[in-house]
C-alpha cells in the first residue's frame, strides 16, 4: 500500500486530511528481505504454540504475508508487537489487510501507546476484536459491532485517528474496493484526547481458548505531525544498545538534571491505588512531560499529583542551579511518593547539587532497591560521583571492596557483586545504622561510572578486571563487574576484547537480555551479522517463512 | 530471631499436621502452595484445581485456607467446587481468608452471582477495607465475565456513585475508570446537583453498552 493512493480511498473529513500526512513511521508488505526484529521496529512474542510466521499461501498482495496462528490452552498468545516514534498530536493514519479462514476463533488488533495495552490515556487508543465471527472495536469503552467476517475474504482497513480531539474515523472495505462500512468521529478506546500511540499489536485471543489462523499484509502507519524517523544504524535498531549510555552521557555531561522518565513505574504510581481517579493518570502523565504546570481546582486536593508537580518544579530548579528550591521540592514529593525510585533518584541529585555527599549517597543506596531504569541509576550515580571530583580515589574504592569482604556480610556482598542487587537493597532499604558500610559497598561502582563518564576507559576497565579478581578470589558472583569491565573495554574500541566478556558475563546472568542485546551490538561491530542476528532475535523474536 | 524460629515451627506443626489426611499427590501440592510456588501450579493445571479442593476441605486453618485461596486466584481456572467454598468465607471474620476470598472469586467462576455479591460487599460491608477491595475485585479480577456480565457490574458500580458513602462512590469511579479509562466529569466530592449530571452521562453510557451487546 502506498501512501499516495490513500487519499483515492478515503472519505469522511478525517480521511480526506490525511492526504496531507506524508510521513511514513512503519510499512511493512512483508515481501522484503531485511525484516529484522528490534526495538525500532517489532517484536514477536511465540513463547508457546502459537505461530508468527510469513506464508505464501495466502496473500492481499505482493508474495507474503503474516500469518497469526493461535492454539488454545497453551498458557500464551502469539503476537506480533510493531514499534514506530511516539506520536500524541496530529492525525495518523493505520492501513492494513486482513483475512481469516477461522472466523469462529478470536483475534485483537490494537494501537497503544507507553502505557501499554491498558484501558488509560496513553494505553489503548483502538482496538479491533474478533468475537465468534463479529469484529467490534471499542469505543468510548464499548465493544461495538462493525460487521461480521467471512472465511477467506480479505478485508481492508483504513482508520485515521485525531490524536489531538481522541477520535477517528474507520473504513473498511473488501478485497474487490467495494465499501462495507463508513464511520466517523468515533470515540477512541478511552475517550481520551492527546492519548500518546507507539505500538501496534496482532495478537491472539487473549483469554487462551482460541485456535484462529489470521493473516495480515500491507501493514502501514504514517503521521501528519512526525519528523521522519532517524536511519537504522543497525538491524531493528536506531541507536546501538551499547549506546543507550552514551546518549544519556552526551546529554547530561557535567550536569546535575532530572533523567527523562520511563514510565509510570518509575513514580511508583502503581501503589497510588485509591487515587487513580478523577483523570488522575492523563494529569500526571501531563506533569511529569512538563506540559502541565498548574492542577485545575477539582484536582488541587489530588496529593499524588501535587508531588508529581513537586518533582517537576525540583526538576526545573536543578537544571537552573537553585539547590535550595530543588530540595524542597524533592522532599515534599518524597513525602506523598516514598517509594518512587525517580523522585528518589532526584533527591540524591539535588543533595550532591548541594555539595552534601553522604546524603546524596545514602540516597542512592536506598533508591536502587525500589527499582526503576538499570540506566537510569548509573548515570544518576555517574553524575553524582562526576560532581565530587575527587571522591572516591581508585585506591579508596578498592579498599572498600576488600572491607566489604572483610565485613563478612552476605547483603554486602551481594551489593558489591550487584548479582541480587535489588533483593539485597530492599533487604537493607531503612537499615540507617548499615549508611556507611552500604557506602562502602556502592563506592567501586561510582569510582568506575566516574571513570566512564570522564572517558577513562582503560582506567575503568581495569578497576572492573581488579573487582573481578577480588571477587573471584571470594568465589563470589563477578557477572555485573565482567559486564561492566565490557562496557568500558567496547567503549575503549577493545570489541574483541569486550565480546569475551559478555560471554563470560552471560555465564553469570542466564536470561538476561541486556548482555545478550549487547553481544547483538558487538557482533554486529565486528561484521558477524550471523552472530547480530543470532543474538537480537533471542531478546526479539524472528519472523520466519512458513515452512523454510 | 526467636520470633522467627517459633514462626517456622508452627507452621512445620500445621503442615505436619494436614499432611497427614492428605495423599502424597496432595501433599506435594501443599508444599507447592506452602512454598507460593505458583508458577509450578499454574503448569499442573487444571488437574491440580482438585488437589486444592481437598487440601482447602481437610484444613482448619483459615492461614492455610487463605493460602490455597491465593493459589485459586493464580490459577484462574473456572471450577463451581472452589466458587462454592471461597463463596462461604465472604462472611468469615478471618480477614486474610476474607480477602483473598474476595479476590479470587472472579478468577474460579462464571456466575453472574459473584459480581452480585461483591457489588453488595463494596456498597453495604460495614467495614470500609472490605468495601474497597471488593471494589479491586469487580476492578481486576471478574477474568471470565461475558459483556452480559460486565453490564450488571457496570450497572452496579454506577449505582454506586449514588451512595451515601464518599468512600463508596470514589471506589465505585475508580473501578469504572480502570474498566474504562474514563471518568465522564464525575467528582465523589462535588455537590449533588454536579454529581447526578455526570451520573446520568454514565447512565446513558450504560444504555450505549447496552445497545451494542
Amino acid at each position: 500500500m502506498k501512501l499516495h493512493l490513500v487519499a483515492w480511498l478515503l472519505s469522511g473529513h478525517l480521511l480526506a486530511a490525511m492526504a496531507q500526512a506524508d510521513t511514513e513511521l512503519l510499512s511493512y508488505d512483508f515481501d522484503q528481505d531485511d525484516l529484522a526484529s528490534g526495538p525500532d521496529t517489532f517484536h514477536i512474542f511465540q513463547h508457546a504454540r502459537g505461530r508468527v510466521q510469513l506464508t505464501r499461501e495466502l496473500v492481499y498482495s505482493g508474495e507474503r504475508a503474516l500469518r497469526v496462528t493461535d492454539v488454545a490452552g497453551d498458557e500464551d498468545f502469539p503476537e506480533l508487537q510493531g514499534y514506530f516514534p511516539q506520536q500524541s498530536t496530529g492525525l495518523l493514519l493505520l492501513h492494513f489487510a486482513m483475512m481469516t479462514p477461522t472466523p469462529a476463533e478470536p483475534f485483537n488488533i490494537a494501537l497503544a501507546g507507553p502505557a501499554h495495552f491498558t484501558m488509560r490515556q496513553d494505553g489503548i487508543s483502538f482496538w479491533l476484536r474478533n468475537d465468534n465471527g463479529l469484529l467490534r472495536h471499542t469505543s468510548d469503552a464499548i465493544p461495538k459491532r462493525l460487521l461480521r467476517l467471512e472465511a477467506y475474504r480479505w478485508y481492508i482497513f483504513e482508520a485515521v485517528l485525531d490524536l489531538d480531539r481522541g477520535v477517528y474515523d474507520l473504513t473498511i472495505d473488501d478485497e474487490n474496493g467495494d465499501r462495507l462500512l463508513a464511520l466517523t468521529n468515533q470515540a477512541n478506546a478511552t475517550a481520551s484526547s492527546q492519548s500518546a500511540v507507539n505500538m501496534l499489536s496482532l495478537i491472539g485471543d487473549l483469554a487462551d481458548v482460541g485456535n484462529g489462523d489470521v493473516f495480515f499484509d500491507d501493514i502501514s502507519i504514517a503521521a501528519s505531525d512526525a519528523r521522519p524517523p532517524g536511519p537504522m544504524v543497525a538491524p531493528g535498531r536506531r541507536q546501538l544498545f551499547v549506546d543507550q549510555w552514551n546518549a544519556y552521557r552526551q546529554d547530561l555531561i557535567g550536569k546535575l538534571q532530572c533523567l527523562p522518565p520511563h514510565d509510570y513505574l518509575d513514580f511508583a504510581l502503581e501503589h497510588a491505588g485509591a487515587v487513580l481517579v478523577e483523570d488522575f493518570l492523563s494529569h500526571s502523565l501531563a506533569v511529569i512531560k512538563g506540559h502541565l504546570t498548574e492542577i485545575s481546582p477539582a484536582l488541587a486536593q489530588q496529593r499524588y499529583l501535587q508531588a508529581l508537580l513537586k518533582w517537576r518544579i525540583g526538576c526545573d530548579a536543578l537544571r537552573a542551579g537553585d539547590a535550595a528550591v530543588a530540595n524542597s521540592a524533592f522532599d515534599v514529593a518524597a513525602r506523598a511518593l516514598p517509594d518512587a525510585p525517580q523522585v528518589l533518584m532526584t533527591q540524591a541529585l539535588a543533595r550532591a547539587a548541594q555539595d552534601d555527599y553522604a546524603g546524596a549517597v545514602a540516597l542512592l543506596e536506598n533508591g536502587r532497591g525500589y527499582g526503576g531504569e538499570y540506566l537510569q541509576w548509573d548515570a544518576a550515580e555517574a553524575m553524582v560521583a562526576f560532581h565530587f571530583e575527587d571522591d572516591p580515589t581508585a585506591e579508596q574504592a578498592s579498599a572498600a571492596a576488600a572491607a566489604v569482604y572483610a565485613a563478612g556480610k552476605r547483603e554486602l556482598r551481594d551489593l558489591l557483586e550487584a548479582s541480587r542487587r535489588a533483593d539485597a537493597m530492599s533487604q537493607l532499604a531503612g537499615a540507617s545504622l548499615w549508611t556507611e558500610p552500604l557506602a562502602a559497598a556502592l563506592l567501586p561502582e561510582q569510582y568506575f561510572f566516574a571513570q566512564l563518564w570522564q572517558e577513562n576507559y582503560t582506567a575503568a576497565a581495569e578497576f572492573a578486571e581488579g573487582l573481578v579478581d577480588l571477587i573471584r578470589h571470594h568465589e563470589g558472583n563477578p557477572g555485573a563487574w565482567l559486564e561492566r569491565q565490557a562496557d568500558a573495554r567496547l567503549f575503549a574500541g577493545r570489541t574483541e576484547l569486550a565480546q569475551g566478556l559478555y560471554q563470560q558475563a552471560r555465564n553469570y546472568a542466564h536470561g538476561s537480555s541486556r548482555i545478550v542485546s549487547k553481544l547483538s551490538d558487538v557482533a554486529f561491530l565486528l561484521g558477524d551479522p550471523v552472530a547480530e542476528r543470532k543474538y537480537r532475535e533471542q531478546v526479539y523474536g524472528y519472523l520466519r517463512e512458513l515452512g523454510r | 530471631m526467636i520470633k522467627l524460629v517459633g514462626c517456622w515451627y508452627l507452621l512445620m506443626l500445621g503442615s505436619l499436621a494436614m499432611g497427614a489426611d492428605l495423599s502424597a499427590e496432595d501433599a506435594k501440592v501443599l508444599d507447592l502452595i506452602n512454598d507460593n510456588e505458583y508458577q509450578e501450579m499454574v503448569a499442573m493445571a487444571p488437574g491440580i484445581v482438585d488437589s486444592l479442593i481437598r487440601i482447602y476441605d481437610v484444613s482448619d486453618d483459615p492461614k492455610q485456607k487463605a493460602k490455597v485461596a491465593r493459589a485459586f486466584y493464580q490459577l484462574g481456572v473456572v471450577s463451581e467446587q472452589a466458587e462454592r467454598l471461597l463463596m462461604e468465607n465472604l462472611d468469615t471474620t478471618d480477614v486474610s481468608l476474607r480477602l483473598q476470598s474476595q479476590w479470587a472469586l472472579g478468577r474460579v467462576s462464571r456466575s453472574p452471582e459473584v459480581p452480585s455479591r461483591l457489588l453488595d460487599i463494596m456498597r453495604n460491608d460495614p467495614s470500609p477495607l472490605f468495601r474497597d477491595k471488593a471494589a479491586c475485585a469487580l476492578a481486576y479480577d471478574q477474568i471470565h465475565a461475558s459483556p452480559v456480565d460486565k453490564l450488571l457490574i457496570y450497572q452496579g458500580l454506577v449505582e454506586g456513585l449514588t451512595d451515601e458513602k464518599p468512600d463508596v462512590r470514589q471506589i465505585s469511579l475508580l473501578a469504572l475508570k480502570i474498566h474504562t479509562g474514563q471518568t465522564k466529569g464525575y467528582d465523589y466530592n462535588a455537590d449533588p446537583a454536579q454529581r447526578d449530571q455526570a451520573i446520568a452521562r454514565w447512565r446513558e453510557w450504560l444504555r450505549e453498552y447496552e445497545r451494542n451487546l
